[in-house]
This record gives C-alpha cells, sequence and structure tokens, in this order.
C-alpha cells in the first residue's frame, strides 16, 4: 500500500478548529481594504461596517462557499499548449518551482546578487527541462526592471522559456490583468477558463486583514474562472497566536475569508486551501519556514483543506540557511516531505532558500533530485502474487544471486528509484569520478541543461505580441 | 558479406535484449551462413562490451551487464561443438586466475568483475568462493595466469590474501604473476602491506587496472 497518510489532528481536534474560526469571522471578522470587495460581500449578507472596513461573515455564507468551490478531483491544470498536464486528486503532490526571491546565488561568482530577467528566464528553462517539476513559478521578481513591470517582465521571460503551466503572485492588479492578457495571446483564447494554463496566488496579510490590491487580483483572478490560490502566511507569536491551535485559527479564518470571496466574485470559480502557516524566531526576531513547527502546521492545514475536500498547496522545499548545507538538506526534506506525506496537492518553492529570498541554479537541481526520492518513498510498497516472487526465489534457491534474472530487470524501474546525481559509488570510483559534493554535480547539470537544452519555441508571431503588450504596459505606467 | 554483415550487427544487437533462447537462434543462424565461431564470438564479446561500457558510464545497471554476459554465455554454449570440432583456440587478452579467499562466501562483487573482463576479451578461470591458498597457487600454475585476483568481504578473511602472495613467493611463481585484490573494504594501504600490485574497490576500477597493469 502507499504510505499511510499523516496526520496531526484528530477529526475532533478539526471540528474544534473549524468552529473556532467561524466563531472569528463572525465575531472579530476581516478587515477589508477595498469598496468592492465590501460591497460584493455585503450584498451577499456578510454584516459590513463600510466605516472601519470589516466584514463580520456568518456561518451560512462560508458553508456554502465550500459547497460551491470545485472539489479537488475536478481540478485540471493547463499547459502552454492549451493541454491537460495536471489532474489533481490522483494521489501525487505536483511541484512548482519558485518564488518571488530578490536574490541569486551565483556559482560563477559564489556570490549572492540581485536577480535579473535573465535569471528568470534561465530558471525556467532549467524547470522546463527537470523531470519533478511540474510547473514554473516565478522564480525571482526581476531586479533589473521598473519595479511595476517586474511581474510583466518576468511572464514574458517564462512564457517564452517553458511550456509548463505557470504560476504568479503579481503585485498589482494592473499587473495581472496584463499577465491575463498575455495568457489570452499565448493560448489563443478570450476566455482564459477554457485553458487555464496560468494560475494564481494572493495571500491576506495577518491577522485577518486583506489589503486592496491582494483582495481585487483574487476577485479579478476568479472571474476570469482561473485557479486562485490563497496563502495565509500568519506567523506564530507574531501575527497569529504562539500557540500552533491558535495560529491554526487565524490561518483557517483568512483561508476561508479567502474561498468566499473567490466564490462571491464567481461561484464556482477554483481555489486551493494554502498551507504554509510560518513561525517567528524570538532571538532573531525573523519569521522562519524550516521549523519543526512550519512542518506540523503544514500537515494540520492540508487535513483542514482535506476536511472541506479542497485542493491544497503549500510552499516547498524550505529552509531558513543561506547555503546549500546540512541545515538546508535536513530543513528541507522534513518540510517537504510532512505535506507530501499529508497528501497536499500542489507544492511551489523549488529551487529556493534563505526563507524564501535566494534562488540557485544548483538548488533546483537538488530540489528534482529530492522530489524524485520523496515520490518514491510515498509511493510506499506493492505487494501482489506476482511481486512476492516465490517461484524466483525457489527457482534461485540458496547461496546463488538474483542479478541473472529477467524479473530483477522487469521489476527494477519501477520498484526502485534511480537517482540522477546522488553519489552511490564506491569511494575508489567517487573519487575517480572528480570527488564531487552534490552542489557540484547539480552545478555541472544545471549548466549542461543551460547550455544544450532548446526549450520548445513560442511562435515568433506570439513572441512580437507578447513584447507588445510589455511595452504598452511600460508605456502606461510612466 | 553482406548478409554477413548484417548478421554480425544483428549479434551485436542480440545482447541487449537479454534473452538467451533467442541469442541461441540468432548464433544457429550464424553458424548456418557460415560464420567461424571466432567471428560469432567475437560479434557477441562486441555487444557485452557495449553493455559494459554503458554501465561504466551508468547508463546501464549491473543487473543488464550481467544478464548481458549470461546471454554470451548462451551463445556460446551451442558453439562449443563446432569450437571442439574444429580445434580452434580462442584469443584472450589475458588469462586470469580469480576467486574469494578461504573463510569468505561472498561472490556478487567478483562475479561482475568476471562479467566486465570476460566482456572486455579476457580469459577468466573462476575458483569459486572460500578458496584455499593452494588451489589459487596451482590453478595459476595450471594455466600459466598473467594475473590473479583475489576478493575478500569480510575484513577477518583479509590476511588469507596476504598468504596467497607468500604462498606465491614461495613456489617461485610472483614474478610471473601481478596479484590485484579487490572487495569493498580493502584499502590501497592493505594491498602495499601484502605487496599486491594493485587494487579496487569497483569492477570498472578494477578491470582498468588489470589492462595497466597488463599493458593491453
Amino acid at each position: 500500500m502507499k504510505l499511510s497518510k499523516l496526520k496531526v489532528l484528530s477529526d475532533d481536534e478539526l471540528s474544534a478548529i473549524h468552529d473556532a474560526s467561524l466563531k472569528i469571522l463572525w465575531e472579530v471578522g476581516v478587515k477589508v481594504e477595498s469598496d468592492k470587495a465590501l460591497k460584493i460581500t455585503k450584498d451577499a449578507g456578510a454584516t459590513v461596517d463600510l466605516q472601519a472596513k470589516i466584514v463580520k461573515v456568518p456561518e451560512y455564507l462560508i458553508n456554502d462557499a465550500l459547497d460551491s468551490a470545485p472539489k479537488t478531483e475536478n481540478i485540471k491544470f493547463f499547459n502552454r499548449n492549451c493541454e491537460v498536464s495536471l489532474k489533481l486528486g490522483q494521489g501525487r503532490t505536483h511541484a512548482f518551482s519558485g518564488f518571488n526571491a530578490i536574490h541569486m546565488l551565483d556559482s560563477k561568482t559564489g556570490t549572492r546578487r540581485l536577480a535579473t530577467k535573465e535569471d528568470v528566464a534561465n530558471f525556467a528553462k532549467l524547470a522546463d527541462a527537470l523531470d519533478n517539476i511540474d510547473g514554473v513559478g516565478t522564480q525571482a521578481i526581476p531586479q533589473d526592471t521598473l519595479p511595476l513591470s517586474a511581474d510583466v517582465r518576468a511572464a514574458e521571460a517564462m512564457f517564452l522559456n517553458t511550456e509548463k503551466h505557470l504560476f504568479f503572485c503579481p503585485s498589482r492588479v494592473t499587473t495581472t490583468r496584463t499577465i491575463f492578457d498575455m495568457a489570452r495571446t499565448v493560448a489563443g483564447v478570450d476566455n482564459l477558463s477554457e485553458a487555464p494554463l496560468i494560475s494564481i496566488q494572493s495571500s491576506p496579510t495577518s491577522p485577518l486583514h486583506w489589503e486592496a490590491e491582494a483582495i481585487e487580483i483574487l476577485i479579478e483572478t476568479s472571474k476570469n474562472g482561473l485557479m486562485c490560490e490563497i496563502l495565509p502566511q500568519p506567523i506564530t507569536g507574531a501575527t497569529s497566536p504562539v500557540t500552533l491551535a491558535g495560529s491554526l485559527v487565524v490561518h483557517n479564518a483568512e483561508n476561508l475569508s479567502g474561498i468566499l470571496m473567490t466564490q462571491l466574485a464567481n461561484r464556482g470559480s477554483p481555489v486551493m486551501y494554502g498551507c504554509a502557516p510560518t513561525v517567528f524566531d524570538m532571538k532573531e526576531a525573523t519569521p522562519i519556514i524550516g521549523a519543526p513547527e512550519a512542518a506540523l502546521l503544514r500537515i494540520a492545514s492540508v487535513q483542514l483543506a482535506q476536511l472541506y475536500n479542497l485542493p491544497s498547496h503549500s510552499i516547498a522545499p524550505d529552509t531558513d540557511s543561506h547555503c546549500q548545507d546540512e541545515q538546508n538538506a535536513w530543513e528541507r526534506i522534513i518540510t517537504t516531505a510532512a505535506p507530501m506525506a499529508a497528501g497536499v496537492d500542489l507544492i511551489v518553492n523549488s529551487g529556493m532558500f534563505e526563507t524564501g529570498l535566494t534562488v540557485s541554479h544548483e538548488q533546483l537541481v537538488i530540489d528534482n533530485e529530492i522530489l524524485g526520492f520523496l515520490h518514491r518513498f510515498i509511493r510506499g510498497i506493492d505487494v501482489s502474487p506476482d511481486l512476492l516472487s516465490i517461484e524466483l526465489i525457489k527457482k534461485v534457491g540458496v547461496a546463488g544471486h538474483y542479478l541473472k534474472e529477467k524479473e530483477t530487470l522487469m521489476h527494477l524501474r519501477r520498484e526502485h528509484w534511480m537517482p540522477a546525481i546522488s553519489s552511490r559509488a564506491t569511494y575508489g570510483r567517487w573519487t575517480e569520478l572528480g570527488a564531487k559534493d552534490i552542489v557540484m554535480k547539480a552545478h555541472e547539470k544545471a549548466e549542461k541543461i543551460l547550455r544544450e537544452y532548446q526549450p520548445k519555441p513560442l511562435d515568433p508571431k506570439i513572441q512580437e505580441d507578447l513584447h507588445e503588450i510589455v511595452k504598452k504596459f511600460e508605456t502606461n505606467i510612466t | 558479406m553482406s548478409g554477413n554483415e548484417s548478421l554480425h550487427d544483428k549479434l551485436v544487437q542480440i545482447i541487449q535484449e537479454y534473452d538467451p533462447p533467442k541469442v541461441e537462434a540468432v548464433v544457429k543462424e550464424a553458424v548456418s551462413v557460415g560464420m567461424t565461431p571466432t567471428e560469432i564470438i567475437e560479434a557477441l564479446s562486441r555487444g557485452v562490451r557495449m553493455v559494459g561500457e554503458k554501465y561504466a558510464s551508468g547508463e546501464a545497471f549491473i543487473a543488464e551487464l550481467i544478464m548481458a554476459g549470461e546471454v554470451m554465455k548462451a551463445g556460446v554454449s551451442i558453439l562449443k561443438p563446432e569450437i571442439m570440432k574444429q580445434g580452434l583456440k580462442t584469443k584472450s587478452l589475458g588469462r586470469i586466475v580469480i576467486g574469494t579467499v578461504k573463510g569468505d562466501l561472498h561472490d556478487i562483487g567478483k562475479n561482475i568483475v568476471i562479467t566486465m573482463l570476460e566482456a572486455s576479451g579476457f580469459q577468466v578461470f573462476d575458483l569459486g568462493v572460500d578458496v584455499p591458498t593452494e588451489v589459487f597457487v596451482e590453478k595459476a600454475k595450471e594455466v600459466n595466469a598473467e594475473v590473479l585476483g583475489m576478493s575478500a568481504l569480510l575484513t577477518v578473511s583479509f590476511p588469507e590474501q596476504g598468504k596467497v602472495v607468500e604462498a606465491l613467493k614461495e613456489t617461485g611463481l610472483r614474478d610471473r604473476v601481478k596479484v590485484i585484490i579487490g572487495g569493498a573494504a580493502v584499502t590501497p594501504e592493505w594491498a602495499e602491506r601484502i605487496e599486491a600490485d594493485g587494487y579496487a574497490d569497483n569492477a570498472v576500477t578494477g578491470v582498468a587496472k588489470i589492462r595497466k597493469l597488463l599493458n593491453r
């Protein structure tokens, strides 16, 4: 059987968190800084204080939204060729590269520098070539553009360099609309819900507060019938209670308020429940994501998403380490294995470290390897009369070996994961091959891909049209 | 000769189908059109060598290499009567006596080395496991071995490798045969201490070292 689903909350505990979140949504409410959003919620029947911009949500509205949001097994992601590339609810966690970092650890110089448009293009190309990367998120916000057009420039680089599904978290409604225009141009459709080749993430500001741009991006996304990934990130002890249970109450209330808004904007539009509560380090006064509590909170939030039968997404692999060291490795394994074993549908963040601020080519290649390892781990052990191999055991008998049996070759690839860059050689062979550690091997693989791999080019006419959209956008903002 | 050429390619390729009955059919076909046993064996070896190269570069699995060796053996066994009849001697790159030392029953590593040596064109005399010192020496003398290979996995059986080297000296064979030792825990320091000519901790390196020792 497959690895048993990892759980950290009992059914009663899940109900207690759900009930507490509803109580908070009704008695405290959420602050929403958008008149448009306030009007929608008021029209729907919420108790709205237009002056204070507070929306108090009755339970029936939440229940109604949870009813109308599409269920996990009905969710499909498309790619640039307008084909279904990912189906959720099939027991697999999909992994996207990402996400919105500022810095790039440049292996050529060994130093951290600001990320550029060219970096975004190269990362998209790398992600396009890597087997276990199922979709491509904006790896970094390019710092060599006008700040307002960074999202749009990054999007252009991504559309050009990968066929995979794209994932954005734009900072403005205007950039969101521009990215939608680009997606329509690439897909050749007017209605993006016919070919949802992109999805959009939007986050409330904890505790219980939606900025105007964030909530309007969410509304705009839902109106277009595109997947909206809600990502609350309450920080324990800073922007939510220090207790994990209390933090989950705030986190769940924020998720539910976002889900409600997607359904009020466009009933039946797809929405994903975010699973990335964050921890606060009280000594350094910094939010951190590689902590054991963060891993526990992810499992708990995946359970909440499953309670609602909604698709779930998290940020992973995660680490607060500043380089590719042991801390990096243990933190990213536990923060990735935990939500995967809990059954999360999507994780976004492959390629990043340093609490999401820095990315590197090597990290993305290493994450591709870790994902292969974990996919195999989660798949568990199959037992069937054939796989028990009784006849084979009898045939080989005692003191022989199984290397020359046809069953060995027949089952090898399905039963065993084949690493791409991990070292498994003897010491002698390892030294003959240059005594390379995993970062060196990841570097070589990344360099080879960037040198030799050519993503399928976008039609030249579409490339021109995309560039026109970018130019027009930049003219309008300057 | 175009018929023979395509059959030659077929012999090379058939190795990678890892199916002994199939190779038997192709070998019979080759014999019937007049290919000599030497030509056939050379073609089959080339097929195994290709798998060996793929294994060395990480493209093939060890199970595939072992299977390739098995398929070749199946093919060659059909030729045995023909070889006897014609009194042919097969050319080899060198004669190697190999075994796992006394007190040690581990032979997977040794078998992998043998497959790779045979694929490279060496003639290998496999003594099996738990081989006493005198058996190594007698066989080396009997076949006029150029290389004697000793495998040991258990550290407690390492001293047996030293005993064989001493026995080779006593019988005056030491100068005529290169000694190579192997096993996952064997170290270059140990090889030096017992005055072996070489050591390897894996099959790919082992074959390369033997070729180097013999300049072949």
